[in-house]
């Protein structure tokens, strides 16, 4: 389903370019070749419909590619974050039952690690060079087609074709499936809103593995005929690197003028960002014409100092995991701040009492989202499907109210994430890392306010009695076994952790 | 690069990383393996210019001028030495 889109679109727009980044530009017919390759190549790895291929790689083309190719032979695609380590990578491969990992040479060895330990066979792709083990992702753009199965295509469409994760109140995420059909009909209801054209060109800073860069920055402009324009990782003497988004603000300046970027999605922490670029740096962003803000609420401070630096009001975004874009403001300067804006096209949104019933405008209550782009449910998770999949809508958690004019604003979140650097973070994933140091008794994890913006990281820990703590063995352990950005900065001894009368941990009183 | 200059630098950078211990900061240390996240990074560059009362420009600011206690000693001097000749 959106493979054939991306043949459409080739058919149409053949020499238009689908997709920029700093070692080649591509066009829609090369585009739609390397997938057709790469799915002929996949499919002599013995990949076959419903099979998992996990990609864990940073945003580039072959990060596009896989999709499409997947989405082809109508396997399930699993992206996930390239900063994970080793037990975080090893869990989501395992539990999604993952045939192909597909990476690059920098965390190739990783993967090799974590396939070594499966007990199943998985291949393993390298996108940028080839490596023992693996086969070199351009050895596998076959061209000649194999003969494709001929199933139902409706049918197909609605099978899971996207695996994500989505933060648990208690223990490991929780799997959610997306259909092909959830997709399309997400991109479709964005490409009406914000009225995306093949003349767009959307600027790709957020990772492409979240829903809002796969949603608002992959699919709304390759399923659109316009261009993807990916900021390039850092290189460091050749070598790719992580480096803080402050370091890429000259670059994404740099790329906003010369690829005339219309539309820009970002996150706060961007946004703040680049709202401190110095007065005397020269910056034309005229050609922006969409600049909106998803993943967390976005301060007023941030959007009146972004209008004041560039003269550009930034629009928010609400979605999530499970339904993918749901509301986008759009409204023009005039408007009361905070508004996360009108429901996208053909997405219905109530605000629920505890009761059950509707509430009136203005009233606080769950936000409950009825669209075609909803999940059908957690993976292996009936009772929780119960409650957050009733009569076809999601309950997301999440209060709101929505206004006379039918804008959204939100309240309360349900889940306590910490956003460090625009990343959010679940407490619950690093605290249970630290329960399982021998040496710990209790631990809450909380966010507290940097010294610029964001959050950082603490860890408050009650060590087990007459066993001793360094903050620095603490560390190294949860360095070993999280994400580098997941590692607590601060790491705090106590006695004992502050608790309500019913045993509720006082989290506030630990910032 | 003056002693006086360097400790200054450590002292801002060690601010920000409550972590760590002023004798794993070397001279040549990469700040960022230390745990300088995109927040720290934001701050850290903030500090600097508090403490020695210099602008970074937009130019300035890259992952190479600021990756260890040497890089960010020679671009303060530089900034240094410029603002007294003005």
């Amino acid at each position: 389903m959106l493979e054939q889109n991306l043949v459409k679109i080739a058919q149409k727009y053949p020499e238009k370019t689908a997709i920029v980044d700093d070692r080649s530009n591509i066009t829609y017919q090369e585009l739609q070749d390397l997938v057709r390759g790469f799915s002929n190549g996949l499919r002599s790895l013995g990949v076959r419909r419903a099979d998992c291929i996990a990609v864990v790689l940073p945003n580039c083309t072959e990060f596009v590619i896989s999709f499409y190719a997947a989405a082809k032979l109508n396997a399930v695609f699993l992206p996930l974050n390239h900063l994970f380590k080793e037990e975080e990578l090893g869990y989501y491969i395992n539990d999604s039952d993952a045939k192909v990992v597909i990476t690059d040479t920098t965390r190739a060895e990783l993967c090799q690690q974590i396939i070594s330990k499966s007990e199943r066979k998985i291949e393993l792709i390298t996108v940028d060079a080839a490596v023992p083990s693996s086969t070199y992702f351009y050895d596998l753009i076959l061209p000649e087609e194999t003969a494709a199965e001929t199933e139902d295509e409706i049918a197909l469409a609605q099978e899971n074709f996207l695996y994500q994760y989505s933060s648990g109140s208690t223990g490991r995420p929780k799997r959610v499936g997306r259909t092909q059909q959830n997709l399309y009909h997400e991109v479709n209801n964005f490409t009406q809103t914000a009225n995306i054209t093949e003349s767009d060109k959307i600027l790709c800073l957020v990772p492409m593995y979240h829903a809002h860069g796969l949603g608002n920055c992959l699919l709304a402009s390759l399923h659109n005929g316009a261009t993807l324009v990916i900021l390039e990782q850092f290189r460091q003497n050749g070598t790719p690197m992580e480096v803080p988004f402050i370091f890429r603000r000259l670059r994404v300046l740099e790329l906003i003028e010369q690829e005339q970027i219309t539309i820009l999605p970002a996150v706060p922490y961007i946004f703040n960002t680049l709202a401190e670029t110095p007065r005397d740096t020269q910056a034309d962003l005229t050609s922006l014409r969409l600049c909106f803000s998803a993943g967390n609420f976005l301060p007023q401070d941030t959007f009146e100092r972004f209008r004041a630096r560039f003269g550009i009001g930034v629009k928010q975004l609400y979605g999530c995991t499970e339904a993918g874009s749901v509301t986008i403001d759009l409204d023009e300067a005039d408007k009361p701040y905070g508004s996360v804006g009108r429901p996208m096209q053909n997405v219905e949104i109530k605000i629920i009492s505890d009761r059950g019933t509707q509430l009136p405008v203005g009233e606080v209550g769950e936000i409950v989202i009825k669209s075609k782009t909803l999940t059908s449910g957690y993976h292996n998770m009936p009772e929780l499907n119960q409650k957050a999949f009733a009569n076809g809508s999601y309950f997301t958690g999440d209060l709101g109210k929505i206004d006379q004019s039918g804008r959204l604003y939100i309240t309360g979140r349900k889940k306590i994430l910490i956003d460090t650097g625009g990343r959010k973070v679940d407490p619950i994933e690093i605290e249970d890392v630290l329960l399982t140091h021998p040496n710990i008794k209790e631990a809450v994890v909380v966010g507290v306010k940097g010294f610029f913006a964001g959050e950082i990281i603490k860890a408050v820990i009650v060590p087990q009695e007459s066993q001793t703590c360094e903050e620095r063995e603490i560390s190294d352990y949860c360095k070993a076994r999280l994400a580098e950005f997941k590692v607590p900065r601060i790491i705090e001894f106590r006695d004992e952790i502050p608790k309500s009368p019913l045993g509720k941990v006082l989290r506030k009183a630990l910032v | 690069m003056t002693e006086q200059l360097k400790q200054k630098t450590q002292n801002v950078i060690l601010e920000l990383l409550p972590n760590v211990e002023r004798q794993n900061l070397g001279d040549e240390t990469d700040i960022f393996s230390l745990g300088l996240d995109s927040i720290n990074a934001m701050s850290l560059i903030f500090s600097l210019q508090d403490a020695f009362d210099v602008k970074f420009e937009t130019d300035e600011i890259s992952f190479d001028n600021f990756q260890t206690v040497t890089k960010i000693v020679e671009l303060i001097e530089k900034k240094q030495g410029i603002k007294q000749e003005i």
